[in-house]
């Protein structure tokens, strides 16, 4: 079985502001939205004809995670 | 089944510990909350240091979810956190895995359910994914870390409901 292609978050959130909500195309291949608020984010995006975006936000620091 | 899963990457800010900088690669899942008749599509990190599974509160208010009446209440902590409150639910997760098939046809989707309590806290706000942790993820399925080759591995069990579908889960 083939694996699926890897996210590259890094290039993918590559133009959005730290902090903002993104909403991502279904097929997580492009941005379709992204807002300070998640519920505009989500608007956004259904406004654009995405009605199930995958939501995640970009981090205020791209630091290391210890979880 | 196994499944194999690349790592995804994440660019990190350069620091006086790494000057330039560098890309982290961590195991990343897509998924999807269902409650309430609402579905909430994310991603989770695939975290073995985790308790439970987690989400960002906000997620919770998206599923219809109200941690102002949800009595069941517990904290969490963490490294930089401590005492930060947790409220749980027992919701659904739906995760996909992508099967592919024979060249010239559509791939399949492998959906994983797993019936879980769910936390949600103010302290994966910042992160902006969830934490698959051992109650709930681990307990359910196996998982084969193979950092070294860029890939982890999660085995589903079987029979699982499957889709044909024309795009990646």
């Amino acid at each position: 079985m083939a694996p699926a292609p890897a996210v590259d978050f890094g290039e993918l959130l590559k133009d959005v502001p730290p902090g903002a909500w993104v909403a991502l195309s279904n097929d997580e291949t492009h941005v379709v939205a992204y807002a300070a608020d998640m519920r505009d984010a989500i608007k956004a995006a259904n406004e654009a004809g995405e009605q199930e975006p995958i939501v995640l936000r970009v981090p205020l620091s791209a630091s290391a995670l210890f979880l | 089944m196994w499944h194999a899963i690349p790592y995804s990457s994440f660019q990190c800010t350069p620091s006086p510990a790494f000057p330039s900088g560098y890309v982290a690669r961590r195991p990343i899942l897509r998924l999807t909350l269902i409650a309430n008749g609402r579905a909430f599509n994310c991603f989770a990190d695939v975290d073995s240091g985790a308790d439970k599974c987690a989400f960002p509160v906000s997620f919770a208010s998206q599923l219809g979810l109200d941690v102002l009446t949800n009595p069941r209440v517990s904290s969490t902590s963490g490294v930089g956190s401590s005492q930060v409150p947790i409220h749980y639910w027992n919701i659904r997760m739906v995760i996909p895995f992508l099967v592919a098939t024979q060249p010239g046809t559509p791939p399949t989707v492998i959906m994983l359910p797993i019936d879980a309590d769910i936390g949600f806290t103010t302290g994966l706000e910042a992160q902006g994914m969830g934490l698959l942790g051992q109650d709930g993820f681990f307990d359910r399925t196996k998982v084969l870390f193979d950092r070294a080759q860029g890939v982890f591995h999660i085995e589903t069990p079987d029979p699982v409901s499957q889709q044909q579908t024309t795009s990646q889960p």
